[in-house]
């Protein structure tokens, strides 16, 4: 049986790619409905093409041209496309293609839902005119995991003992057979062990217009004048009459006008619009968005996401910056900010850029080591960063050590002042030939610090550490000081309170963050000083789960906690979102941005997932349901809210959040994410991913007299984030979700003489 | 009844011993040596155990004011002392210690015990105080030496305004802040106080003698007072007190000699034991019957001898060498065993014979001596069997050997060989992590280059004698690199810098000692280049380039001293100073 697996294996490699790549071509439709008139009739229709994607590394599933010269334009290319097998090793790695003229779209397995199910994918492009516009869908496994996953997925299980008994496997199916035009049976994918494959492809004619949406900052704080631009390029070859609608959207779906104007726009030509954009209103995360309207009814929309907080962290999504060195020069310096800015962070840490982490924050010379980790930093590349940043709204945090100091100029503290000290961790060469490291003679890496005594006569060392704060936030204009391995004891609740007043009096607003565990400091009542007044504490240990396996509803039970420690003391939760510690599996990307959002954290350093869900854009647009630290947990979800067949849901209970809006206002959260198939994280290497809930009945019972105002549907990985659910409320409120696959979430209005508790 | 009662006294003063520091080192079998030899006090050697803020005590000042010495330093952290000697014959090559704040943990039992009978048999150490400084000292071998005794607990107090120095003559108005409450011993001398408060304090104990400073150079002095650290008298306080501890070195050659040709008859002949012995003695060699005794230790052998024993053997007996060594050393040359040419190479030098210029210009153009390679019979397949190999190993000998024949007449082929081997050398910006032979053989000809008379190598010169201790610097910094989860290239890294480094350690003694005598043309370039230099460490260069004590009787050129004296270290001005 063995020989035989063996043979088809090896004639299957021989043949090389099976199923076809075939040349089709894709007819203009006249607008939405039409394409999806053709979508559903190509449904009927039972046929698509398809490859198997079993063997083979790469290949072509479609090559295709419009069905004619396309007239200058915008265009919405609909593939719908489906995947076989799910959560399997042969396509957990598989990249996607989609392509039309210039622009396009990668795809996953993570995109599909269903095994052989299609999905109408769509990508948007612009046709210069005079020529048929060339698409196509492509996929590979080239990535190192992929070779591995098909490694392992194709090589034969051979016995150790050879005369064992042999498990008879499933001989591999002949291949369906294709029509004329290269189409096979639906029905009949499953001949091939793995396949993609392709319905349809049809090309839906859009607006001729191309909107550039910016805010001049991304995020705001209330009292700032906002303002905007807005380009609008005409693409189509005849001239345009175009009226331009400008509005910020605020919550789920508030809308407040900005601009409106009609005008008339020469063919290939722009108009801009820069102009202010009102604040009133707004807090939290808002949309800008633009729509320009042809005379036909046909438009184009155009967004930019922005937020407007107080509190630096209420928005944080934090970005870590070090070796400043780099940005001496300016714009080096814009560039990445810019660059960070486009990948939704609001805000940037400087870590070990300090010649010590406690007392000094005002280097004496402009290039010079940083004391922990003697990175070559910069003042003057450090100013760049945050003078950047500003520009673009987003916040500068500086990182520090309260237990003690580090590097050369921490022990030159130590010296001066011994009485503080109560050790020191160095060799003294290290400190000798800190000079030779500066002048680039050696170069090495060693953290030489020491800590205080925690005792009545080191707090005089606080006054030192704070005048420090203060002349480095007005040297570099620092918007909030971050402390590192913070650990609360008596001593540090008394050295955080002594720092925060000495720093507050002088530089109001100026804000404070800790990595610490909040659990213990809320089980010793430090979390006051802390982060009373809204400072932010920020785990880190639960980075790990991308370094070493760990349980992902471990990750969600822990963060939950966490949340509910801080936030009932007026703080806010950050999250060291370490992703990166070792090559991530997407599937765990996707539960750790959903968790992580779905617990109000604020990430640091890595991008929150990007290709399934833009989850930093919508953690920054959606903050008010996120990040409103005022949200307090239901003090018995299950007697309140109930889901239809009982899905298994990630700490749904826990993460269920009401707040009272004011007045007789009130909202209700709820977080829906599906328990994991594989509940460890970097295991998961098939990518196992729960089945679909569809149509999901969910019953509230919300206060008597409650009046529902809105039920709002919001998922990062859906094609549209926000939607409005339609509800009924009769003795209780029902709706109905109609799918959750990794994360949605569930915004409830109502007015109520009390909000539910 | 007598019997019982020694019994019963015995058994009550047992466990206390158990737990002294002489007894932890007997217990690791650590015990002193039967014979004590010490070598000639010109110049001084010095052991300095550098702690925190060692600049700021100026002890390389004062030493550059005593005429210079030869320093070797090791350090510290709070668990240990790196790089301090390991056996009582390193550390006997030594003519004064300086523990410079220093806690007793980081020295442990044995270390402490050894330094005590190194004071005993003649040896000197300076204690000075700090953050570290007799920390644990109480109840050791540490405070047995001291001319003091440290309390149990307490060791470090502050005085915030400052306690005024009082010394002979008075000084003006100078001030410690943080001081050590040491109590002097009834015999013990105290020099200076501090508001009557012992400070500086002096004793003897065996034949040696042992000076303990109760001050630090820690606090934040307020505006308007000076601290003693920053008071110019300071310096002179200080090389009085290394004047009087280095006073009673003398070389016991005699004792040396005995103690070395005991140790070759204990060999029997046997190569791994004389090996040993000569590694063991060779530094100590003092006089010049005594190196000769090594040299033809080193020749008489059948096999050839390690390239450990040539660098040791080579640098113990440098300073012996004369005519009455030539036909010793044409043996080691005409061995055709790689090491023992090598070594051959670099004594014949030193033996001025007359066809001393033809055979190392002839070794440095070929690679080789004679028929070229032996039979390889005493390590077949070997190392020094490889033509590359030994090509580079006698290249280095004669490099060493034309430095010291010195003879300008060499200097065009030298340096065209150093021009040729410095395009396959390491770059300094690349922070090498390893001397290559081509590294090695580039410095020995530079710094061969110099002692030809070639002014223009100077700065090279210097360049080399810092480039290798910014690699030791680079080894050190491997070792102690933290890695969370090293892999298997870190791991490799780590072990061979383990293995780099006692020959980078050795090379950093030896290697400025190949510039000492250098012909008067390049001295002043030579100044002028240390002088520019900002590396503190320079300072210990120029104390062996253009200390008194290495150069007993030499009269400097014009410039030398005020180029010096031009220099930011005050220790290199300081020598400049003392040239006028």
């Amino acid at each position: 049986m063995v020989q035989l697996r063996l043979l088809v294996f090896c004639l299957c490699a021989l043949a090389g790619v099976r199923g076809f790549a075939v040349a089709i071509s894709a007819s203009l439709l006249p607008d939405a409905a039409a394409a999806q008139a053709a979508l559903a009739h190509a449904t009927a229709d039972g046929r698509c093409w398809a490859v198997d994607i079993a063997h083979p590394l790469k290949g072509t599933l479609l090559n295709g041209l419009s069905d004619g010269p396309l007239p200058a334009g915008r265009y919405r290319l609909h593939v719908p496309l489906a995947l076989a097998p799910l959560g399997d090793l042969n396509v957990s790695a598989i990249a996607i293609t989609v392509t039309a003229g210039e622009a396009k779209r990668a795809l996953g397995m993570l995109h599909f839902p269903v095994p052989d199910e299609f999905t109408d994918f769509t990508l948007d492009f612009t046709a210069s005119g005079g020529a048929a516009v060339p698409f196509g869908v492509t996929w590979a496994l080239d990535s190192e995991r992929a070779k591995k996953n098909r490694t392992a997925a194709t090589t034969p299980d051979v016995p150790k003992d050879p005369d064992a008994p042999v498990d008879d496997a499933p001989a591999e199916e002949a291949p369906p057979r294709s029509d004329a035009d290269g189409r096979v049976l639906v029905r009949e994918l499953p001949k091939f062990r793995a396949r993609l494959a392709a319905r349809t492809a049809v090309i839906e004619r859009l607006a001729p217009f191309t909107l550039e949406v910016r805010t001049t900052q991304i995020v705001y704080r209330t009292a700032d004048a906002a303002e905007a631009t807005v380009i609008v390029h005409n693409v189509a070859d005849t001239p345009r009459q175009v009226t331009l609608q400008i509005d910020t959207v605020s919550g789920a779906a508030t809308v407040h006008p900005v601009h409106t104007e009609t005008f008339t726009l020469p063919t290939g030509t722009a108009k801009t619009w820069t102009g202010p954009v009102p604040l009133t209103g707004l807090y939290w995360g808002a949309e800008l968005r633009a729509t320009a309207r042809a005379t036909d009814g046909m438009a184009a929309t155009g967004g930019a996401i922005f937020g407007v907080a107080d509190n630096i962290w209420e928005t944080a999504l934090m970005h870590g910056v070090m070796f400043t060195d780099k940005y001496a020069d300016a714009k080096s310096a814009e560039e990445d900010i810019r660059r960070w800015r486009a990948d939704g962070y609001t805000g940037l840490e400087a870590f070990f850029w300090a010649p010590d982490d406690f007392g000094d924050f005002t280097p004496d010379t402009d290039n010079y080591l940083s004391g922990q980790t003697q990175y070559r930093e910069s003042a003057t590349g450090t100013k760049n960063l945050i003078r950047a940043a500003h520009a673009n709204g987003m916040c500068a945090t500086t990182y520090a050590n309260l237990w003690g100091s580090d590097g050369a100029a921490g022990f030159e503290l130590m010296r001066k002042h011994p009485e503080w000290v109560g050790g020191a961790a160095f060799s003294s060469d290290w400190l000798e030939n800190w000079g030779l490291m500066e002048a680039g003679k050696v170069q090495f890496e060693l953290w030489a610090l020491t800590w205080f005594k925690q005792d009545a006569g080191s707090l005089a060392a606080m006054k030192t550490h704070a005048d420090e704060v203060i002349a480095s936030q007005k040297a570099f204009g620092w918007d909030a000081t971050r402390y590192d391995s913070y650990s609360s004891t008596p001593w540090t609740k008394q050295a955080t309170g002594a720092v925060r007043a000495i720093v507050e009096a002088a530089v109001p607003g100026y804000q404070f963050g800790y990595n610490s565990a909040a659990d213990y400091d809320a089980k010793v009542g430090a979390l006051d000083v802390m982060v009373g007044n809204g400072g932010l504490l920020m785990e880190e240990a639960s980075r790990d789960v991308t370094k070493f396996p760990a349980p992902i509803s471990g990750y969600a039970a822990r963060l939950a906690t966490l949340r509910d420690c801080i936030w009932p003391h007026g703080g806010h939760f950050g999250l060291c979102y370490g992703i990166s510690q070792k090559v991530p599996l997407p599937c765990d990307e996707v539960y750790m941005s959903s968790i992580a959002l779905a617990c109000g954290a604020h990430t640091y350093y890595d991008h929150l997932e990007e290709p399934l869900g833009h989850h930093m854009a919508f953690a920054l647009r959606y903050a008010e349901f996120l990040y409103n630290n005022k949200m307090r947990p239901l003090q018995h979800p299950p007697g309140v809210i109930a889901f239809g067949g009982t899905p298994a849901l990630l700490e749904w209970a826990r993460l269920a959040r009401q707040v009272d809006l004011g007045g007789d206002k009130h909202r209700l959260v709820l977080h829906l994410i599906p328990a994991p198939v594989v509940d460890r994280t970097m295991e998961n290497t098939a990518m196992q991913m729960p089945a679909p809930l569809r149509a999901l009945p969910v019953t509230v019972q919300l206060p008597a007299g409650a009046v529902v105002t809105s039920v709002t549907n919001l998922c990062p990985t859906a094609a549209a984030p926000c939607t409005a659910l339609p509800w009924q409320a009769g003795g209780a409120l029902t709706f109905t979700v109609p799918e959750v696959r990794y994360w949605n979430v569930l915004v409830i209005d109502y007015t109520a003489k009390e909000g539910l508790r | 009844m007598r019997r019982w009662l020694v019994l019963l006294a015995l058994l009550c003063v047992l466990p206390a011993y158990a737990e002294t520091d002489d007894a932890l080192a007997a217990a690791k079998g650590v015990v002193p040596p039967a014979v004590w030899c010490t070598l000639p006090p010109t110049p001084p050697r010095v052991l300095a155990v550098r702690g925190l803020w060692h600049a700021y005590y100026g002890v390389e000042r004062a030493l550059a004011r005593l005429g210079g010495a030869l320093e070797t330093d090791c350090w510290h952290s709070p668990k240990s002392v790196r790089f301090y000697p390991e056996t009582y014959e390193e550390l006997m090559t030594f003519h004064l210690v300086v523990v410079d704040n220093i806690n007793a943990d980081a020295f442990g039992p044995t270390r402490r015990a050894m330094l005590k009978t190194y004071v005993a048999n003649g040896g000197a150490v300076l204690f000075l105080g700090g953050f570290y400084g007799y920390q644990g000292y109480h109840g050791t071998a540490l405070e047995e030496l001291a001319p003091v005794t440290f309390p149990e607990k307490d060791g470090l107090l502050q005085a915030p305004d400052g306690l005024r120095l009082h010394t002979d003559p008075d000084c003006p108005d100078t001030r410690v802040y943080w001081y050590h409450p040491v109590m002097p011993k009834a015999d013990a001398r105290v020099l200076v106080t501090a508001d009557g408060r012992p400070l500086l304090i002096t004793g003897t104990y065996g034949k040696g003698r042992v000076a303990v400073f109760a001050g630090s150079v820690m606090g934040d002095p307020p505006a308007g007072q000076t601290p003693f650290w920053a008071w110019n008298g300071w310096t002179g306080v200080l090389t009085s007190t290394l004047t009087w501890l280095l006073a009673p070195a003398k070389a016991d050659t005699e004792a040396y000699r005995g103690a070395v040709s005991a140790a070759l008859a204990a060999a029997h002949g046997k190569r791994e034991a004389e090996k040993a012995v000569l590694l063991k003695y060779a530094r100590l060699c003092g006089d010049r019957a005594a190196a000769r005794l090594l040299v033809e230790t080193a020749a008489e052998g059948a096999d050839d001898i390690s390239w450990d024993e040539v660098g040791a053997i080579d640098a113990g007996v440098a300073a012996y060498l004369d005519a009455s060594f030539a036909p010793l050393v044409a043996r080691l040359i005409a061995s055709e065993q790689t090491h023992k040419a090598s070594l051959g190479l670099r004594l014949l030098g030193g033996t001025r014979s007359k066809d001393a210029a033809k055979t190392l210009a002839d070794a440095l153009d070929a690679g080789d001596v004679g028929d070229g390679g032996g039979d390889g019979l005493d390590n077949p397949g070997g190392l020094q069997q490889d033509p590359t190999y030994r090509a580079y190993a006698l290249r280095v000998g004669t490099l060493e050997g034309i430095g010291r024949l010195g003879d300008p007449a060499l200097l065009p082929a030298v340096r065209k060989f150093r021009d040729e081997i410095v395009k396959s050398a390491s770059r300094p910006e690349s922070h090498p992590a390893s001397l290559l032979p081509e590294d090695e053989l580039y410095q020995e000809a530079v710094i061969a280059s110099l002692r030809c008379g070639d002014t223009a190598a100077a700065g090279a010169a210097v360049d080399v004698l810092l480039a290798n201790r910014y690699l030791f610097i680079q080894l050190a910094a491997i070792l102690d690199e933290q890695m969370q989860e090293p892999n298997e290239q870190q791991i490799l890294a780590k072990k061979r810098a383990a293995a780099a480094i006692p020959h980078q350690a050795l090379r950093l003694t030896q290697l400025p000692q190949r510039v000492v005598g250098v012909p008067d043309a390049v001295l002043v370039a030579l100044a002028q280049r240390i002088a520019v230099e900002k590396d503190a460490k320079v300072a210990e260069l120029a104390m062996v380039i253009f200390g008194a004590n290495t150069n007993p009787g030499r009269h400097w050129p014009a410039g030398v001293g005020e180029a010096l004296q031009k220099s930011p270290l005050p220790a290199v001005a300081e020598l400049g100073a003392g040239m006028r």
